[in-house]
């Protein structure tokens, strides 16, 4: 048997133990309360149509909010890393609003702004934007110094230099950003859904808690997980493949 | 004279690259060995496997009458980075006072003093609670040195320890390790690139060949015990000796030289 | 000259300027001024609300969740780093049951939550031990794979068997990277102690927050953000004091080294 397969057997052992653990005490406890993994599998069949539908919902705002602060806040960071005087100054302005809580942002975003998409998608920015930033700064501030020489000796315009020097040699550390703020705004989004409830997987899991269906309440925490996981993949393959000269093996020197 | 070390037939590999190859020696207690030999032909290797920190794969390596298996009591091996060797979270005297470790029996106070008796012998005096990295890169080998010599080991292995330390400093530290040799009748096996530092400091000079490496070539160096930067350098049996060593590393580099054949 | 000093003072300007540009704005009445209070207003919501609506006893309950989770956490993910170090099967499979739970956001085991545990501290300490153990946990076993080599050898040769070099050397070398992993939980804490309370909808802050916005109390809103968010500058002082405690050898080394 190969290494591989060695392996995937031995990491199965854990879980597979506890899931056996737990239909072992839920067919012995025997209450709906208590739903066995096997109940649970089924409920997400059951419910598969549904939880699909309103996690069309949350993905869509959480993209939306992800844009947002994408395209504000990657060339802000850029702009204050460059321009350390200005991005000095800015920083404890920025460490401070860091440090509120996006949860606390919502209930004053709901009185500006009700309930409906565009409330929860400026949350979705707002905690999204907080990690873009703060890497893009700090990205920019550690471009290697001998890059921006050879912007200076090509005699490059300060606009040019930070479109050609800054943002791809910063790239690798706002990708970083770019993964915390991606599963910030998953998180961000489900968690706005069950405060500022119209619609989304937020909804389904509180609709859920208030029928007693904790089975499908558990599936579509599972969904939750399964979509988290998926993306997060994909990011990172699409990470590896486009910084591909960032990840190269070091030199066996 | 007692054998401390002593290696027959010993093979390594590295997966299908072999490294060393038959090699075989024997060191005396109380001797200065320096082995030598052209970058890349597996010095540190063959340190690691003599220290039992990596396994052979054929022959018969003992140290003191006993086989190599694991790192030995009574062994201690200063390492080329001193900066990762060192632990940081340790101030100097707690470095070295983890030396002692192997001196089974030894009380703390014992230990502390015996730390700081060491500390004093390779002149740092009053860096005791300093931490390494406080330090300049010399100094801190010298605190290395001394937690090599805490445990009052029968054999100090030390790995291109001078590599890393700039020139001036190595001319003090090859004299503080020769002085201190002598004062705690250290046996001592040095490995070196440096072809000088290997004469200047040892009584025997033991050539690696390149690899699959093993020993090409001895050669005895016959200078006074008190070693001198300046005169023993002048000295017609260190130029003797040095000549000797370079010519057959330099002569190894060419094709179609076949080991041991001098 | 004068850059030099502005760098200096940047704290006190920054926030002078927030505040500046915040009741300028207010004054001038540039968005409804029911929606953006004046800096006073929201100093004398503050003071009413300790008066009359226990804030202090309500900020006390929030921080003591989010700090006891922290060191909860923080405990149990070095604990598991260490599981996983030690055992290879429960590192593989652990690492499969992180990645399944990772994704999931406090907010949403909150409702089968407290079916199963009520309304009280065992849902908080179960809410926040499931969120913020991960940045602890993942840290600790990245940083106690990636023990050097050097240390490593340097640890057997001086006689420690596998057992000591796993506390006296892996464990210390670790904890500089694990403390990363803790300044990051705590943040994690506070929100999931606040989204709790929001969810839950008894006490604390976050019941708070929702509670005085529903009452259209824009000022009250305003001050209890201000104190979330000093809340959680307090929360990652605090850790940065344990940082200083455990791991100042390595803060004090990398500036050496810079």
């Amino acid at each position: 048997m190969t290494r591989q397969w060695q392996n995937r057997l031995t990491a199965a052992i854990l879980p597979v133990g506890i899931l056996l653990t737990w239909q072992g005490i839920a067919m012995l406890n025997a209450t709906p309360l208590f739903p066995s993994p096997v109940r649970v599998a089924g409920d997400a069949i059951r419910y598969a149509p549904e939880i699909l539908s309103e996690l069309r919902h949350t993905l869509f705002r959480a993209t939306l909010g992800l844009a947002l602060a994408m395209a504000t806040m990657i060339p802000f960071g850029i702009f204050l890393g460059r321009f350390r005087v200005i991005g000095a100054v800015m920083e404890p302005v920025i460490d401070m609003i860091a440090t509120l809580p996006p949860p606390a942002m919502i209930p004053i975003v709901m009185l500006f702004a009700g309930t409906g998409d565009w409330a929860k998608i400026v949350v979705i920015a707002y905690a999204a934007g907080v990690p873009l930033l703060i890497n893009a700064v700090e990205a920019t501030r550690t471009v290697h110094p001998m890059l921006n020489r050879v912007g200076r000796s090509l005699r490059m315009g300060r606009l040019d230099a930070m479109l050609h020097i800054d943002l791809p040699a910063s790239l690798p550390m706002i990708a970083t950003g770019l993964r915390l703020a991606i599963s910030a705004s998953l998180l961000v989004s489900v968690t706005s859904e069950m405060l500022l409830a119209t619609n989304g997987i937020g909804v389904f899991l509180q609709k859920r808690q208030e029928l007693f269906q904790i089975s499908a309440g558990l599936a579509g925490i599972a969904a939750i997980s399964v979509m988290g996981v998926l993306i997060n993949n994909l990011f990172l393959r699409l990470e590896r493949r486009l910084l591909f000269w960032h990840y190269r093996p070091e030199d066996p020197s | 004279m007692e054998i401390i070390l002593a290696a027959r037939h010993v093979s390594k590999s590295y997966g299908a690259a072999p490294i060393i190859r038959g090699l075989g020696f024997t060191f005396h207690a109380g001797e200065f060995v320096s082995l030598v030999g052209p970058s890349g032909c597996g010095k540190t290797t063959l340190l690691m496997c003599l220290a039992g920190l990596l396994p052979i794969d054929a022959g018969v390596l003992t140290f003191q009458g006993k086989p190599v298996v694991g790192v030995p009591d009574g062994m201690a091996v200063v390492f080329q980075d001193y900066s990762r060797s060192l632990f940081p979270w340790k101030t100097n005297l707690e470095n070295v006072r983890f030396g002692t470790r192997r001196s089974t029996g030894l009380s703390r106070a014992n230990a502390t003093e015996r730390a700081r008796a060491l500390i004093d012998a390779v002149g740092l005096s009053g860096y005791e609670d300093h931490y390494p990295w406080q330090l300049s890169g010399g100094m801190q080998q010298r605190i290395a040195i001394a937690r090599g010599l805490a445990s009052q080991s029968r054999l100090l292995l030390l790995d291109e320890p001078l590599a890393a330390v700039d020139a001036q400093t190595r001319a003090d530290l090859q004299d503080l390790l020769l002085s201190l040799a002598q004062r705690f009748n250290q046996t001592c096996l040095l490995v070196t690139h440096d072809v000088d530092e290997a004469v200047y400091m040892a009584d025997r000079v033991l050539v690696l060949a390149p690899r699959p490496t093993q020993i090409d070539m001895e050669v005895r160096v016959e200078l006074r015990k008190a070693r001198d930067q300046i005169s023993s350098r002048e000295e017609p049996e260190f130029l003797r000796a040095r000549h000797e060593i370079l010519s057959r590393i330099r002569a190894m580099r060419k094709p179609g030289v076949t080991i041991g054949d001098h | 000259m004068i850059i030099n000093l502005i760098l200096k003072l940047r704290l006190i300007i920054g926030l002078l300027i927030l505040m500046t540009v915040w009741q300028a704005v207010a004054l001038a009445e540039l968005v409804n001024p029911k929606y953006f209070p004046r800096i006073d207003a929201i100093v004398v919501a503050f003071r009413d609300m300790i008066a009359e609506d226990n804030l202090l006893e309500a900020a006390q309950l929030t921080f003591s969740r989010a700090f006891m989770g922290l060191i909860g956490a923080s405990a149990l993910g070095i604990g598991l780093a260490i599981l996983s170090e030690v055992l290879p099967w429960f590192r593989l499979g652990f690492r499969v049951i992180a990645n399944v739970l990772l994704p999931i956001p406090p907010a949403a085991l909150v409702p089968m939550a407290i079916f199963m545990l009520g309304l009280g501290p065992e849902l908080y300490a179960f809410i926040i031990l499931m969120v913020a153990v991960w940045p602890p946990f993942l840290n600790g076993v990245a940083a106690l794979h990636g023990t050097n080599d050097v240390q490593l050898r340097t640890a057997r040769m001086l006689g420690c068997t596998d057992w000591q070099t796993l506390w006296q050397v892996r464990l210390p070398a670790a904890m500089p990277e694990i403390f990363a992993g803790i300044r990051y939980a705590a943040t994690i804490c506070l929100i999931a102690a606040i989204v709790c309370e929001m969810l839950a909808g008894r006490d604390g802050l976050g019941f708070m927050l929702f509670k005085k916005a529903f009452g259209q109390r824009i000022p009250d809103v305003f001050a209890l953000m201000f104190l979330c968010a000093l809340m959680g500058a307090v929360l990652n002082g605090a850790t940065n004091f344990a940082r200083h405690w455990v791991t100042g050898w390595n803060l004090k080394m990398q500036e050496v080294a810079r």
